[in-house]
């Protein structure tokens, strides 16, 4: 099914964060835990859904010219939909991920696929696009809190799981930490892909 | 006296003990893909500077004398954001009428200012921290400043290690990230240099 | 130019849209962020004096409320059966990367009931370290007839000990604790407040 394709594109091949190298602000900054990587990654993928669905619905009434601003509007309203419901319903996970929800909007995934897929494909594959950068960029998110906690803090999701002598490696929750990690895990990953051509 | 201390801080934080790419990861795109040769480095420098220095003026007024008093405080993120595109298109304009060599040199990455997290960030913080104007302006400049010391040390690093012999599996964002790491560590050094 | 009209109609009622929308979630939203806002400090107050079934304010009516290091922002008075029981502080204090808010509950005995640990930006894995229980549980039954000290070493009856390698965020929170200790003594202990 050509939108189950579209979907498995967002998560694998054209994963925003490993592959496009896109939205790394957030993906340095909130994944000192795991759980604040799965919180962010949501977030998202709720205004790369919404913010897909509206541009591609809209594509016809929006004058060329004014695109870009058009896509802003729409993708920082449901941002700001997102931000409200987040400080009225997990105000922990809203303090922990801090100024980095308003950021959305200016995350380069969002505007990226809104003018490279949103605005020339139908709603529905819109909506697919949406979810599967979404879905990937919360994997990428989470990959790297978990790794983050793991080594930083001795926990994962606050579970301690590292033993009693373990002594963290702080640096890896301190921003040093953040670029090293995703620095290696991207190297890693073309080790990897390049084996197979 | 002591209210030109404080604007020092401001400053000193923003440049060196919080700096904005380093230890506030705002303004990382632009950071990993424009900081390939200083000249280039220093011209976005120049560019964020001007927006951010603007855009927190605006910003301030916005908030303070529109959202605020209609009691619109939600808004803020679509207002800003608004600001901040129009800015870049305005500041697009002048650029290609008074100097085409560094409309051409900056290319795509001008339009690209909008999106850089670090403008709408110290956009938000400034009101967060509740500044008054000037140190708004301190803060939104000093913020742009220590944005482009990054940019250009991490040009300065990139233009050595293009000579240098590197793993392929690391060649490009993954050597850069690296890099950026141990100067993040480097700058980890500046704390606690503010009481 | 009615093409330029054209296109900035458009994108007015695009833009239109877009705040309706918004002030409709924020109306939707607006109670249910209230009620975190007020369920937050009550949980703070409640941590640190958990005997207390309500929390009345109290002016704060002394210039002993501040100091160089560290100032009150607001005195709770906990009630249970209507009787006084203890109050609440909440004090902010110079951390190591900038303000750390602190509730500390003392109760009639002039004993340290709770101290809690609320917004800060101390380092992370050091500093930060003062919000877990195994710090902030050292003031638990301290006397306050004298200020409480912080020391490296194993704490005696008027200490605590520091986190290692945390020193300045440790003496934040004991600056915060003292001051709160001082008025407590100074002014609400002669019958200052109500």
């Amino acid at each position: 099914m050509k939108l189950l394709k579209i979907i498995k594109n967002g998560i694998i091949t054209e994963n925003p964060t490993f592959r496009l190298v896109l939205g790394m602000c957030p993906t340095l900054a909130v994944t000192t835990a795991a759980a604040n990587g799965i919180g962010m990654g949501l977030a998202t993928a709720f205004v790369l859904v919404f913010s897909n669905l509206v541009v591609a619905l809209i594509k016809d009434f929006v004058p060329k010219q004014v695109r870009i601003p058009a896509y802003i509007v729409v993708a920082a309203t449901f941002v700001t939909v997102v931000d409200m419901i987040m400080e009225a319903y997990v105000p922990v996970l809203y303090e922990s991920l801090g100024l980095f929800i308003p950021l959305i909007v200016v995350n380069c995934i969002i505007l990226g696929r809104a003018e490279a897929f949103a605005s020339k494909n139908t709603p529905l594959a819109a909506i697919a696009d949406g979810l599967g950068m979404g879905l990937g960029f919360t994997c990428s998110l989470t990959l790297l809190g978990v790794i983050r906690e793991l080594l930083g803090a001795g926990t994962v999701f606050g579970v301690q799981v590292m033993p009693q002598s373990f002594n963290p490696a702080v640096i890896m929750i301190l921003p040093p930490g953040a670029f090293i990690t995703l620095g290696l895990l991207l190297g890693l990953l073309n080790k990897l892909t390049a084996k197979t051509e | 006296m002591e209210y030109v201390g404080k604007l020092f801080m401001i400053l000193l934080s923003t440049l060196l003990v919080n700096n904005f790419v380093l230890s506030r990861f705002l303004g990382i795109c632009p950071f990993l893909g424009v900081s390939k040769k200083v000249s280039t480095a220093l011209g976005m420098g120049a560019a964020v500077t001007f927006v951010m220095a603007l855009a927190s003026l605006i910003t301030y007024i916005v908030q303070y004398a529109i959202l605020e008093t209609l009691g619109l405080e939600y808004l803020q993120t679509i207002a800003f954001i608004l600001v901040i595109a129009a800015l870049v298109q305005f500041v697009e304009m002048v650029i290609q009428k008074t100097s085409p060599t560094l409309y051409q040199a900056l290319g795509v990455y001008l339009p690209l200012i909008t999106t850089n997290c670090a403008v709408l960030g110290v956009a938000i913080i400034n009101i967060q921290e509740k500044y008054d104007l000037l140190q708004t302006l301190i803060n939104g400049t000093g913020a742009a400043l220590g944005f482009t010391l990054a940019l250009v040390l991490m040009a300065g690093i990139r233009e050595r290690l293009e000579l240098s012999d590197i793993p392929e599996p690391l060649k490009g964002f993954p050597i850069t990230l690296i890099t950026a790491g141990l100067m993040s560590v480097a700058f980890l050094g500046f704390q606690g240099l503010i009481k | 130019m009615s093409d330029i009209f054209k296109v900035g109609l458009k994108l007015f009622i695009i833009t239109a849209i877009a705040a309706m929308i918004l002030g409709v979630t924020h109306l939707a939203t607006q109670g249910p962020i209230e009620q975190q806002r007020i369920n937050a400090t009550n949980l703070a107050k409640q941590t640190v004096l958990p005997q207390a079934e309500d929390f009345n304010e109290v002016d704060i009516v002394s210039e002993t409320a501040q100091n160089d290091k560290a100032r009150i922002l607001e005195i709770s008075a906990g009630m249970k059966d209507n009787e006084l029981i203890g109050y609440t502080f909440k004090v902010i204090t110079n951390g190591y990367g900038g303000d750390v808010e602190i509730t500390v509950g003392i109760n009639m005995d002039g004993k340290v009931e709770g101290v809690q640990i609320g917004e800060h930006s101390e380092t992370p894995g050091l500093g930060a370290k003062i919000i877990e229980k195994t710090f902030t549980e050292q003031y638990h039954g301290k006397e306050i007839e004298n200020p409480i000290s912080v020391t490296k070493s194993e704490p005696g009856d008027q200490e605590i000990q520091a986190i290692s390698g945390a020193t300045v965020s440790s003496h934040a929170v004991n600056d915060g604790v003292n001051l709160a200790a001082q008025y407590f003594l100074e002014i609400l202990l002669s019958g200052g407040g109500q």
